[in-house]
């Protein structure tokens, strides 16, 4: 009886999460980039609270981003120690985050699509998808932010120095 | 056109009729429950309305465990707190409310404060994060309607702090929706106008949001047929109980499309309205949805043009050619909200409504933080509310 009734325990998607990591190292440098570079930016991360915490995680145990406001910097934490954050933004797997993380479908689709969960304030979770749309408009070119974004946002700064301030790591 | 994916859940098990209340004794026990709270507003006791629900309990070995009957207008965490500690030290096992969506939004507050065992609901303020299984909930609305009583949203307010709270969970559903004609027809007329309006905006709004679906398009047309040809019925003749029961129909139908396919910028700009300038809710969608359409028109015209049937009927929509279809549903549109303005004295204007000019920066940008925006196929700018503002004051 025992042999013919065994347990499955499921392997783990490795290149996913690998790429997910990925994403969220270079796409939490390019939003901090953009608060210290893009004053359209800055001015929506101004109407944060201080210490205003995001967190962004693939289920319980995927990979995820923190950031939290501190003063005038936007500053990246632990997210997996963080007890909680202002506003969760969590996916429910990591295969419907790769494709959102790599711009196969926007935000907004993902939201609407009940792709991720949102914990926090919706308020405030609009004006992170605000900062949100921005930054993937310089990251990702014409061609697919024209099938992710609704309309292209007005950016304050361009596309070259936010990407050596992500690369670099200068914010 | 099929979604690349979709969810839906209607789940609330719906009695329409007459007679409906006196099968929640019934409904209860089949939900295993058999100590309600009653949640409703002093309004509706004075007009004798939650008399009828009373009334459906005798002969029942149901006990209510307590009448709570001081809801205010707008939902707020003190009173979800205060009823959940009545809740509590009277024993009740499920919840009853009557009334309209501040009452049905407290008493699905109330529910999440009880089930999830929390004093602050900020904790659990969010999308699709309640985790635990919620108290048996039969609601019955009394407007037809904010259809509340088939959605999964609740707002509740946060006075000290300041805080408008969202809840969207499927768990907050009603369990029950119990559609009573004896519900509506002491509606006043002005109320049947504004409510029935919302209904509709619902209705649109759902068909053309982001998220929807062809069974949210399926609820919305068929909620838009209903308005249409009851709505001027129930005005003319508020006693009408087939016309009542058509529109709490329409208006449950309604909230079951937008609980699964959401809004757009009419209702995000309803909300800003509401809270900066104390615009009724049904009169700001009433105001707002001729604009709305036209601002969402160069996105949005196939599927004006589909509605332009439920909207206007098969006549003018067989007679009307395609390219024409999206202008012609505006028309009838504009129509109806005049014939509403003469019948019933609904306003056409956000100048009537006391609106102040000077607001509309405060109104812009609540309205640029209100979640039902997402779902708007259009991106909405700042500069995009206040023109529409403009258009409709």
């Amino acid at each position: 009886m025992s042999r013919k009734y065994q347990q499955i325990v499921p392997g783990t998607k490795f290149w996913k999460r690998a790429i997910s990591s990925l994403v969220f190292w270079f796409l939490g440098r390019a939003i901090r980039a953009a608060v210290r570079l893009d004053p359209i930016v800055r001015e929506e991360f101004n109407s944060w609270n201080d210490s205003a915490t995001i967190i962004l995680k693939i289920n319980d145990f995927g990979p995820a981003l923190g950031l939290q406001k501190q003063g005038e910097k936007l500053i990246k934490i632990n997210a997996k120690k963080a007890v909680t954050g202002d506003l969760v933004i969590y996916f429910k797997n990591v295969d419907t985050a790769v494709l959102i993380l790599l711009g196969q479908f926007g935000v907004a689709d993902g939201f609407a699509q009940h792709r991720f969960l949102v914990k926090g304030d919706i308020g405030f979770s609009l004006s992170f998808v605000r900062i949100l749309y921005i930054v993937e408009d310089y990251l990702f070119p014409s061609f697919i932010t024209k099938k992710i974004l609704k309309q292209k946002p007005k950016k304050g700064s361009s596309r070259l120095k936010i990407y050596l301030a992500t690369l670099l790591g200068i914010n | 056109m099929i979604p690349n994916y979709y969810e839906f859940l209607n789940s609330v098990k719906i009695l329409s009729g007459k007679k409906a209340l006196e099968n929640i004794p019934y409904e209860l026990k089949y939900l295993g429950a058999k100590r309600p709270i009653i949640l409703a507003d002093k309004m509706l006791v004075k007009v004798g309305l939650v008399d009828h629900l009373l009334n459906a309990f005798k002969g029942s070995d149901i006990v209510i465990g307590a009448l709570y009957a001081d809801i205010p207008q707008d939902s707020s965490v003190k009173v979800v707190n205060e009823i959940a500690e009545v809740y509590r030290s009277q024993e009740c096992d499920s919840i009853i409310a009557i009334g309209g969506g501040s009452v049905i939004d407290t008493a699905k507050g109330l529910n999440i404060v009880i089930s999830e065992e929390t004093d602050d609901l900020l904790k659990v303020m969010g999308a699709e994060i309640l985790t635990k299984k919620q108290q048996p909930f039969i609601a019955i609305p009394t407007t037809s309607g904010t259809g509340s009583e088939a959605t999964l949203v609740a707002v509740i307010a946060d006075k000290d702090r300041n805080v408008k709270m969202e809840f969207t969970s499927y768990r907050i559903l009603p369990d029950v929706a119990v559609l009573d004609p004896r519900m509506t027809v002491s509606l006043p007329v002005n109320m049947t106008a504004a409510t029935g309006m919302d209904a509709l905006v619902h209705a649109i709004e759902s068909y053309t949001s982001i998220q929807k679906n062809p069974l949210s398009d399926a609820y919305a047309f068929a909620a838009i047929n209903l308005i249409r040809e009851y709505l001027p019925k129930v005005i003319e003749n508020g006693k009408d109980e087939e016309g009542r029961l058509a529109m709490a129909n329409a208006s449950l139908m309604a909230g079951a499309a937008f609980s699964n396919a959401m809004v757009g910028v009419i209702h995000a700009i309803g909300h800003a309205l509401g809270g900066v300038s104390r615009v009724p809710h049904g009169v700001a969608m009433s105001i707002l949805l001729p604009f709305g359409i036209e601002f969402n028109m160069d996105k949005l015209a196939y599927a004006y043009g589909e509605l332009l049937l439920p909207i206007a009927g098969a006549e003018i929509y067989a007679s009307t050619k395609a390219e024409e279809r999206p202008r012609k549903a505006v028309e009838a549109i504009r129509i109806m909200t005049k014939n509403l303005k003469e019948k019933a004295g609904l306003p056409l204007n956000l100048s009537e409504v006391g609106v102040k000019k000077e607001d509309f920066e405060q109104i812009a940008k609540t309205a640029l933080n209100d979640g039902a925006l997402i779902f708007n196929a259009k991106e909405v700018t700042y500069e995009d509310i206040i023109d529409i503002l403009e258009k409709a004051y």
